[in-house]
């Protein structure tokens, strides 16, 4: 009795599995049959979308399996609808795969496309069960098509170039690497705000090395676009964000005609206080740098004095894009993507149940003070005069 | 020579994985409506109403020295059969939600376009299986299972710990103390594994309190460390997803290894197997001591296993039709009135009529 | 099964036994046991006369030491006088020089004898035989063992001769510690096998156990010790075997210290042991005999290498198909690329591929020698490079089939279910991806879980935890470490025998 129970149960499961039945039990894509989409460019012509997809398209060495990094082994689809999703379904009609975007690394916004609200814009990549949370997200003030179509060989395929573009970027203090998931955080509360880095095609001296270039920063309210942090005021801004991992600041001071110093670590604590029942923060930046280069004026000697005059300069250089950052986005865009409003209802909660309702509208009149400590502790291999 | 079929060890790793497989669900977490401080309250507190509402049963045990069925039938007598009767009830609806929510959790959040149905037969023809083998492979797996459980969740921990912001953690406010209350009464009226862990004991001849305050603390840890993680990464967000932890998962990342969630899955598969599989045993052990003892021997109680598998799958199958069943069904298991009656009201009666009766011992312990 | 009785106390004759027992006359005792032996043409009966009294010899050709009768038997026989019969009787039982002279009164008992190499006397007049151990038959010398290869250690394995492996056993353990129990098996065969243990740590439960389950075992013939293993094993049904084998004495030996019982059949090479462990099969000899960290390395290894046979193919079809983000981007987009002109979906290359490999396996263990290591260039002409510039195949297969093959070769105890569950799990995972592979997986631990091998959990001391016994279980501690634990069987947590050892003779 137990074995003809048992043969009847596999054998059950068998035909369910094998015979393919009309009703789908566990959808299989084969390998070949899927289009492995490495980048999305979704820009908005004002009554459809345009979705460019970069689908990975082999092109052997010789070799049948050998991927060849030298080619470009991207193929580019374009298609249009109402809707992403119809756009992509739309596709259909021209090619013969399923897109598949577990494995996508970029979503690029074009210009148009970035003016509506965000949540709706990336509802498509938040629902899709393939799509992950950790994809990039780029904006650019032209058409997403245009930048990933750009024919970057330095990667595999070129999305893969756009991300590392991105990732040196913010190892570097010119950029910050947003994924998706960021970006749907800062958007979950309806006081935050979202910061989306701007990428564009590169001048054409640089096509031969890479063809995007990452121009700032973008502050995008749940609305949409609001503005843009450039390169000046961009360090600030990592920094207050706490997201800076390594910059290059050139100083000049009386000693040295020219010093560089770099970032290797750095730690950002924005506590909120109230003064006379106003709120303002306390920016505590505590940085660690090496000195990489210095060109002495005259016959100066590099000493600790000199030394500590380079870490007063810096401080003093900080401070002020920090401030000029804050009060950027803070005053001018009235947005928050320092998380104040969550710092003032931890710390500060009756001041932030008035101010609620309205952040950060209300917060045109917050200030900031920034308690900058810069230590060059790595001086290289020569040796400082005391 | 051994005492008895599993050890506490092993009923506490058993019981806790089946209490682990609820951090899938969003519903069956997000008791307070958001994930924040109040939550973070309401767990101990919700420990604390469980620690106390199973006392009347560990009362009764240790008055008959019996196992917790038997001690119903002991001081009842026929009427005992109620308890085993209304617990086979609870395990069936507690073992089709189960179902239930990994079919639709694998079918929306894995298996995009696949059937759901698919995923709730196979598991219940699996964890019939298992069910048939016995209680002694169960819980020797679990302590193996728990393992990999352990590395799984290390790994996710591993992969989010840089996203960890604590700014996310939603203070206290004003009337948080009524949510603390609601949420901690929602998670004690919810958590089966308390119901689960009195009828394994019984298979156990001592340290069940002991095993029990063991399980709480554990649950509690394990509770209040996923907590944590999905408010310090995913903040608010984590009150719109379907299924927050499992986000995290797709978010960690270590070195190249990323979208690590696959890997996770199954061992979320596995872990709800062992907890159908158990509920399956159990409800067939209920169902079986109330059967008359000539039915026992003759061979009829096989057919037991199978007909209670058959119809959870069918309750199930039910559920994943009409969506609005599984939701009833959860509101009614989260009002508490089921583990109420099972856990303190049933047995304060046979307690009452246990004295009357003359049937409970003096001086001696479970 | 029946117990040899011991020299000089046989059983004196009853009424049962008329017309079954020696008459005393030659002839007709001789031709009662040619009729017994169906006159089989290898039975020989030799005839010497001594003072006048006529005797013969019985053997079987080939099986007797002829050089030892010579030496032992004849000459001083010849160069004797005898008065009587009895005298000719006496003499040879007390004063011949050979290991095991035994009296016997019955055709039956001296024929069981006769045919596994002892030599019968029978005189004219004496209604009881002198039966004695002369056995000089040829069989293969102790050589290295085939299946259990190690760097350091003893290089012998059991032959097939019962005794001569009993004797290796005895040569390593040279005290009371182990105790040989005879027993027969197979009505026709008369099969002896020995069961070894050590009477100071055998559970007596667990001796009685095997002694009843031998028992009952109603077969005509024993021809290997693989006979024995179903009737040993329990009700459980399951993949693995609860009952080990090894080809090695010391290992037998060490086992056998541990409270467990290994059984010899005469005429097989390997030992059975029982109970057994899941993780028995993931230890070695070279285990004890290497420095501990690297010990532990390899046991991990091994761990590591029976998942991957296992598993790899199954999970390699069902992240491919199904769950793609698992893999990094690179190893993705070469994956693709290779299956991009394959005509096959994964499933089937890994199922053709598999089962390519399984047929060549198969072909290597039966061809000659001469002929066989063709089988290794057509193997890796068909599979390494033709199936894969021929497009039927992609390359990445090719690398998990041959990392599944060497991995399988680490543990090759465990080499038959691992190939069996291995297709099973690539179907799983090729229709149902992860979540199969998961449910299938966890249902086979459970069912790994659930197997008691006599009374011991098969997953000890994993689960059922046993501290001590883990010192030598994930990992290898050092001696000093395994020293200070005492090793018994019946002693890890959730056995169920008696903690007590001692044999318990007769029960």
């Amino acid at each position: 009795m137990k074995r003809a129970f048992s043969l009847a149960a596999v054998l059950l499961l068998l035909a369910l599995l094998l015979t393919g039945c009309d009703y789908t039990l566990v959808r299989m894509v084969n390998l070949q049959d899927r289009a492995i989409v490495q980048g999305v460019g979704v820009d908005w012509d004002g009554s459809e979308f345009e979705v460019t997809m970069q689908v990975f398209s082999p092109e052997g060495a010789g070799g049948q399996t050998m991927v060849d990094p030298s080619k470009e082994n991207a193929q580019m689809i374009t298609c249009r609808g109402a809707s992403i999703a119809e756009a992509v379904e739309s596709s259909a009609r021209n090619q013969g795969k399923e897109f598949y975007l577990g494995h996508n690394r970029i979503v690029i916004l074009g210009w148009e496309a970035v003016q509506q609200p965000l949540e709706g814009l990336l509802s498509y990549f938040v629902n899709s069960l393939d799509s992950r949370p950790d994809v990039t997200i780029l904006f650019t003030k032209g058409k997403a098509r245009d930048v990933l179509s750009v024919g970057i060989t330095q990667s595999i395929l070129p999305a893969m170039s756009i991300e590392n573009t991105i990732r040196n970027a913010e190892r570097n203090g010119l950029g910050e690497e947003v994924l998706l998931i960021d970006v749907l955080e800062a958007l979950a509360e309806p006081y935050r705000d979202a910061v989306i880095p701007m990428i564009e095609t590169a001048g054409e001296e640089e096509a031969e090395l890479g063809a995007v270039e990452i121009t700032g920063v973008g502050i995008i309210s749940p609305e949409g676009y609001v503005g843009e942090v450039a390169a000046g005021e961009m360090r600030g801004l990592l920094t207050l964000r706490d997201t800076i991992r390594g910059a290059v600041y050139t100083l000049h001071t009386a000693d040295c005609e020219r010093a560089a110093v770099q970032l290797y670590q750095n730690k950002t604590k924005l506590s909120p206080v109230l003064r006379d029942g106003q709120p303002a923060f306390v920016a505590e930046i505590a940085g660690k740098w090496t000195l990489v280069e210095k060109k002495m004026r005259g016959d100066a000697v590099f000493t600790e004095e000199s030394l500590a005059e380079l870490e007063e300069a810096l401080a003093e250089q900080i401070r002020g894009e920090c401030e000029s950052a804050f009060y950027k986005t803070v005053r001018d865009y009235q947005s928050d993507v320092f998380l104040l409003g969550d710092l003032l209802w931890q710390k500060q909660a009756d001041y932030w149940s008035l101010m609620r309702e309205v952040w950060p509208q209300g917060a045109e009149e917050i200030s900031i003070e920034c308690e900058v400590s810069a230590e060059i502790d790595r001086t290289g291999l020569q040796i400082v005069k005391e | 020579m051994k005492e008895s079929k599993i050890s506490v060890f092993q009923l506490v790793v058993v019981v806790l994985l089946c209490r682990s497989f609820n951090l899938l669900s969003a519903d069956i977490l997000n008791v307070t409506g958001h994930y924040g401080m109040e939550h973070f309250l309401a767990i101990p507190l919700a420990l604390l109403m469980q620690a106390i509402i199973v006392l009347p049963a560990f009362l009764l045990m240790k008055a008959t020295g019996r196992g917790l069925t038997e001690a119903t039938s002991w001081t009842l007598g026929k009427g005992g059969m109620i308890f085993p009767l209304v617990s086979c009830l609870y395990l069936f609806f507690a073992s089709a939600i189960t179902i239930y929510n990994l079919a639709v959790f694998l079918a929306n959040a894995v298996y995009p376009g696949s059937s759901a149905y698919f995923f709730a037969i196979t598991l219940v023809l699996a964890a019939v299986y298992a069910a048939w083998l016995g209680l002694e492979g169960i819980a020797r797996s679990a302590v193996i299972l728990a393992v990999l459980f352990v590395l799984s969740l290390l790994l996710t921990v591993l992969g989010v710990v840089e996203r960890v912001n604590p700014v996310n953690i939603r203070p206290l406010e004003d009337g948080s103390g009524w949510n603390i209350l609601k949420g901690a009464w929602t998670l004690c009226a919810r958590s089966s594994a308390i119901y689960l862990y009195l009828p394994l004991s019984e298979q156990l001849k001592s340290g069940r309190r002991k095993g029990f305050f063991w399980y709480l603390l554990c649950a509690g840890i394990l509770m209040e460390c996923v907590v944590f993680f999905v408010s310090t990464v995913l903040g608010e967000l984590a009150v719109k997803e379907a299924y927050p932890f499992f986000m995290l998962t797709t978010v960690a990342q270590i070195s190249i290894f990323q979208r690590m969630d696959a890997l996770h899955v199954c061992v979320w598969v596995a872990v709800c197997f062992l907890r159908v599989t158990l509920f399956l045993w159990a409800m067939r052990e209920q169902f079986v001591s109330c059967l008359p003892l000539h039915a026992r021997e003759n061979g009829r109680a096989r057919w037991v296993l199978p007909f209670f598998a058959l119809a959870t799958l069918g309750a199930a199958c039910g559920m994943l039709l009409q969506h609005q069943t599984a939701e009833l069904m959860l509101n009614l298991l989260s009002t508490g009135i089921p583990i109420l009656l099972l856990i303190v009201a049933i047995p304060l009666v046979c307690l009452l009529v246990g004295w009357i009766r003359g049937r409970l011992r003096k001086g001696e312990s479970a | 099964m029946s117990t040899t009785p011991r020299p000089s106390q046989s059983p004196p004759p009853s009424p049962d036994t008329e017309g079954k027992r020696l008459t005393g006359d030659l002839t007709k005792d001789l031709t009662a046991l040619r009729t017994l032996a169906h006159n089989t043409a290898d039975l020989i009966t030799r005839p010497i006369t001594v003072s006048g009294i006529r005797m013969s010899f019985v053997m079987m050709e080939g099986m007797t030491d002829l050089n030892k009768i010579g030496q032992a038997l004849i000459r001083p026989l010849t160069s004797r006088s005898f008065a009587s019969p009895e005298a000719v009787f006496d003499w040879i039982e007390q004063t011949t020089i050979v290991g095991d002279v035994q009296d016997h009164y019955e055709y039956e008992q001296i024929l069981s004898l006769v045919m596994i190499g002892f030599l019968a006397v029978l005189v004219d007049g004496v209604p009881k035989a002198v039966v004695m151990g002369v056995q000089g038959f040829a069989y293969r010398s102790i050589s290295a063992p085939d299946s259990e290869v190690n760097e350091r250690g003893s290089r012998e394995s059991f032959t097939e001769p019962l005794k001569i492996n009993l004797s290796m056993i005895r040569r390593r353990m040279r005290s009371g510690s182990v105790k040989f129990e005879n027993i027969e098996l197979g009505s026709e065969s008369h099969t002896l096998a020995a069961l070894i243990y050590n009477p100071d740590a055998v559970s007596p439960a667990l001796l009685i156990e095997v002694r009843s389950r031998l028992r009952r075992i109603r077969l005509k013939v024993v021809l290997d010790s693989g006979y024995l293993q179903p009737f040993l094993e329990g009700r459980h049904r399951s993949l693995f075997s609860e009952v080990g084998i090894s080809e090695r004495p010391d290992t037998v030996c060490g086992k056998v210290l541990e409270g467990r019982i290994a059984i010899l059949v005469d005429g097989s090479p390997y030992a059975l042991i029982v109970p057994y462990l899941f993780i028995e099969n993931f230890q070695s000899f070279d285990d004890y005999a290497r420095r501990p960290y690297f010990a532990a390395f390899i046991r991990l290894l091994k761990y590591i290498s029976f998942a991957i046979s296992l598993f790899l193919p199954g999970l390699y079809v069902a992240i491919s198909t199904f769950h793609p983000a698992v893999l990094p981007h690179a190893l993705l987009f070469n994956i693709a690329s290779a299956e991009e002109t394959t005509p096959f979906p994964l499933m089937f290359e890994a199922l053709i591929i598999h089962f390519l490999y399984e047929i060549m396996r198969e072909a290597g263990l039966r061809l000659p020698r001469p002929v066989g290591h063709a089988v290794s260039i057509v193997g890796a002409l068909v599979i390494g490079d033709a199936a894969v510039t021929a497009g039927i195949i992609g390359a990445p297969m090719v690398m998990v089939v041959a990392l599944t093959a060497i991995s399988s070769f680490v543990v090759p105890s465990l080499y038959e279910p691992a190939a069996l569950l291995r297709f099973f799990f690539i179907i799983l995972g090729g229709l149902t991806g992860l979540y199969g592979l998961a449910l299938a997986g966890a249902a086979l631990l459970v069912n790994l879980c659930q197997i008691n091998s006599l009374g011991v959990p098969y997953t000890a001391p994993v689960s059922p935890f046993t501290p001590g016994a883990m010192r030598d279980a994930l990992i290898r501690s050092s001696w000093k470490k395994l020293s200070g634990f005492s090793a018994r069987i019946q002693d890890l947590t959730g056995s169920d025998l008696e903690e007590s050892g001692g044999s318990h003779e007769g029960k």
